[in-house]
């Protein structure tokens, strides 16, 4: 997958963290929507078909995981990357079980290390992402 | 309980009634009971009442519904066993009440009228039973109630241990997530700051600085890490004992106090009333700083420039330790302390309003930090606050008695 050819969907409320992830992102190259609640982000979904999504847990209106609910994930094939504060295993299990690829943690993945990772997962050599296909 | 109404109903039309008359008092009798009942419950739903209104309100329920059933009894001429089935009704309905001794209370007045209705109903019509004749049924009866009784305050006691459970993780999970934000958001920053253009225009001096920061920083989220990381389900093994050393109270409690206040800009406002004297106990100095700062903290946010902030601590009578930290800001609602001091117990993360709630808890989850702190230390918390007229937090915790009576070490 070509980084400036991907369709990726960031969504975050936290007006600070979103500049800054999709200046870091943008300057890396990536093309990108960006959705600042889950009810916002649920009607992008429907109207274009994404490649990446970007997901933050704490939404309002619509939280992440009544997005990943409501949003069939099963006929989706792009890949869902939560990027969240969240790091309680029983969340990150929950998300997989709702089709979630990866689960990065803000404070490990800064913008310029998530725009790294981003494209070493589009590569298809994130040992995230390895796992699952394994399993 | 609907679906037990519903039987009870049933159960009233079918059973040995003289009159089509006595059948219709019955069963507008049970509709309006059901009707009241849901009612009940449908304001208690509405509105997040406190405890004992809660509680008052399903006793008044359970009143209700056996009183119900007597009358049902009496007036259709009650050893009829069937009608017994409406006697169940209230020990069934306490399941929900999550407070198992209710299923014992309503077994006791399910029984306590049961029996009543009974005998009255004998002695109005004598000629139809004797006496002897409903002793039996009387005493079985009361039997089944109290079985049932068991029954339900076990299953409810089950179930009130997982839904403990479920909320401590649930309020971890959140604690975890709102120490954890800003450290997060830091990082980014600091990590835009430097890939940034004007990053290498910075002199030495200042690229110390946001080295320093992002230091101070990964710092901070290692020790909410490592505060947080020993707690587990059950609260029980939060704080490991095995990591437990003396603590210097006197120390930390300054340092804590000074500290806080510089922050504040009011030194002038602390007013510290400590013992010249070397005061240990037993515990995690971490954890107990945090406790400390999380109070005094509170007590400087909430209360102006120029109102003092008294701290004062009592060793006097051995071996209790008293902390008194006192300020006189805006104070705590009732309301409010309630939610700080238990509210945690009903943080609904999936409900859609968990945003604000969320954000809502975190102003209070300092206190709450506290407290459990403090209780992990064996120790007592207690809250004493009056709106427009400031808060005092009374914390006591046992001195370290082996370095009391033999001196250091």
């Amino acid at each position: 997958m070509d980084k400036n050819e991907a369709q990726i969907l960031y969504i975050e409320d936290y007006p600070v963290v979103q500049t800054m992830y999709v200046d870091a992102l943008r300057s890396h190259g990536f093309t990108l929507d960006v959705a600042s609640d889950g009810k916002q982000a649920l009607e992008m979904v429907h109207t274009k078909a994404y490649d990446i999504i970007l997901l933050d847990l704490l939404l309002p209106q619509v939280t992440g995981m009544e997005f990943l609910r409501e949003f069939r994930v099963k006929r989706y094939s792009g890949m869902i990357v939560i990027l969240s504060d969240f790091d309680d295993p029983s969340t990150v299990a929950e998300t997989k079980k709702l089709g979630v690829t990866n689960y990065w943690i803000k404070v490990d993945n800064t913008p310029h290390l998530l725009a790294q990772r981003l494209e070493a997962l589009m590569n298809g050599i994130d040992a995230d992402t390895q796992t699952k296909t394994q399993a | 309980m609907l679906v037990l109404g519903g039987v009870a109903v049933v159960t009233s039309y079918t059973s040995s009634m003289e009159t089509q008359q006595y059948r219709k008092f019955v069963v507008s009798l049970i509709l309006s009971g059901l009707l009241l009942n849901a009612i009940l419950w449908l304001v208690l739903r509405a509105r997040q009442l406190p405890t004992t209104a809660y509680h008052s309100v399903a006793i008044t329920q359970v009143l209700l519904d056996a009183s119900l059933a007597a009358a049902v009894v009496y007036f259709q001429g009650g050893i009829d066993s069937r009608a017994t089935v409406l006697f169940a009704v209230p020990i069934l309905c306490t399941g929900i009440l999550f407070v198992p001794v209710f299923a014992y209370i309503a077994a006791a007045l399910s029984s306590l009228s049961y029996v009543g209705s009974l005998v009255l109903f004998q002695q109005h019509n004598p000629a139809i039973y004797p006496l002897k004749d409903i002793l039996l049924p009387a005493v079985f009866y009361s039997f089944v109630f109290f079985l049932l009784a068991i029954i339900v305050s076990g299953y409810t006691e089950r179930n009130k241990a997982k839904e403990r459970e479920n909320s401590y993780t649930e309020l971890l999970s959140l604690l975890r997530h709102q120490l954890h934000h800003p450290s997060g958001v830091i990082a980014a920053i600091v990590e835009m700051l430097e890939q940034g253009e004007s990053f290498s225009k910075l002199s030495a001096k200042e690229k110390g600085y946001v080295r320093q920061l992002k230091y101070e920083n990964h710092r901070i989220h290692t020790m909410i890490t490592n505060l947080l990381k020993t707690a587990d389900a059950d609260g029980a093994t939060m704080n490991a004992k095995d990591d437990w050393t003396d603590v210097h109270l006197i120390n930390i409690i300054t340092e804590c106090a000074t500290s806080v206040a510089v922050a504040y800009k009011r030194v002038d406002d602390l007013d510290l009333r400590i013992p010249n004297e070397d005061i240990t106990m037993r515990g995690d100095p971490d954890q107990l700083r945090l406790a400390f700062e999380n109070i005094v903290e509170n007590a400087f946010k909430y209360s102006n420039k120029d109102h003092k902030v008294t701290i004062s601590l009592f060793a006097k009578r051995v071996p209790t330790i008293e902390i008194d930290i006192e300020d006189h800001g805006q104070g705590i609602s009732d309301k409010q302390q309630r939610e700080i001091l238990t509210a945690f117990n009903k943080v609904e993360t999936s409900s859609r309003d968990s945003y604000e709630a969320i954000n809502n808890y975190a102003m209070g989850l300092g206190l709450y930090i506290s407290k459990m702190i403090i209780e992990q230390h064996g120790g007592q918390f207690i809250l004493q606050s009056k709106l427009g007229q400031g808060t005092k937090v009374i914390i006591k915790v046992k001195r370290d008695m082996w370095r009391y009576s033999y001196g250091q070490k």
